[in-house]
């Protein structure tokens, strides 16, 4: 076991700091967590909003939101414990995306469950970088880039 | 380090990070890199770290803060070598 790893009360406080929310919330569950590294999941209920439109008929979950899920995990619940390690506890601010460079590989469609990895590159004023991919539970690999963004006061 | 070389240098790192190539090319200590380049103010980050590497100084957040034009790069950089 990695002695990096969060205790269970810490990461059970940064899924809780993610602001993001229903219906815009695609991390259930984080399931490690270093100050590193990350990975988390998402099942795909497939009662999501826009499994309406995109498409009618034959639902697959859009690449955006596939970009989305990692940005929650490897961008802002990372980014989260990197401030909870600082001894930061002032969560005024929020993290917005300010770049990502992902591939794509594979469809999502409804009942599947996504596991998402992000490993940071870097955390520095106020902006973390990090690579991360989405695989299925089979590890069949769905995205992977790099994506970044920068805490802004929430106003 | 002659100023000459690390005003080359500095010109390098910024390019991919300016949305147009044509401003670089007319860019002098004077250009303002966010507002005259129209670089993302989160991509200054990435800048400074590339900075570090390149010319290998440690720059603070601090001064990174004041960094607004291309001339303050290279103060910043011959300052510290």
């Amino acid at each position: 076991m990695n002695t990096n790893q969060a205790p269970q009360q810490i990461i059970d406080k940064v899924l809780s700091l993610i602001p993001q929310k229903y219906p815009f919330r695609f991390v259930d569950e984080i399931l490690s967590l270093t100050p590193e590294k990350i990975s988390g999941s998402y099942l795909v209920k497939g009662d999501e909003y826009f499994f309406a439109g995109h498409f009618p008929g034959k639902p697959t979950m859009p690449g955006v939101i596939i970009i989305e899920a990692m940005a929650q995990v490897a961008v802002v619940a990372l980014g989260i414990y990197d401030l909870l390690l600082a001894g930061n506890d002032n969560f005024e601010k929020v993290t917005l995306f300010t770049e990502c460079e992902i591939e794509f590989f594979h469809t999502v469609t409804p009942k599947t469950r996504l596991i998402i990895y992000g490993e940071k590159v870097y955390f520095r004023r106020e902006k973390i970088k990090s690579k991360a991919w989405v695989t299925l539970e089979d590890g069949t690999l769905i995205a992977q880039g790099y994506l970044a963004g920068i805490g802004v006061k929430n106003e | 380090m002659e100023e000459k070389v690390v005003l080359e240098k500095v010109m390098e790192i910024l390019k991919p990070y300016v949305r147009e190539p044509e401003d670089l090319k007319n860019a002098t200590k004077e250009t303002d890199i966010l507002n005259d380049l129209k670089v993302n103010s989160s991509r200054l980050v990435d800048i400074i770290l590339a900075i570090e590497d390149e010319f290998d100084i440690e720059v603070s957040d601090d001064e990174a803060d004041e960094v607004q034009t291309i001339g303050d790069v290279i103060s910043l950089i011959v300052g510290k070598k």
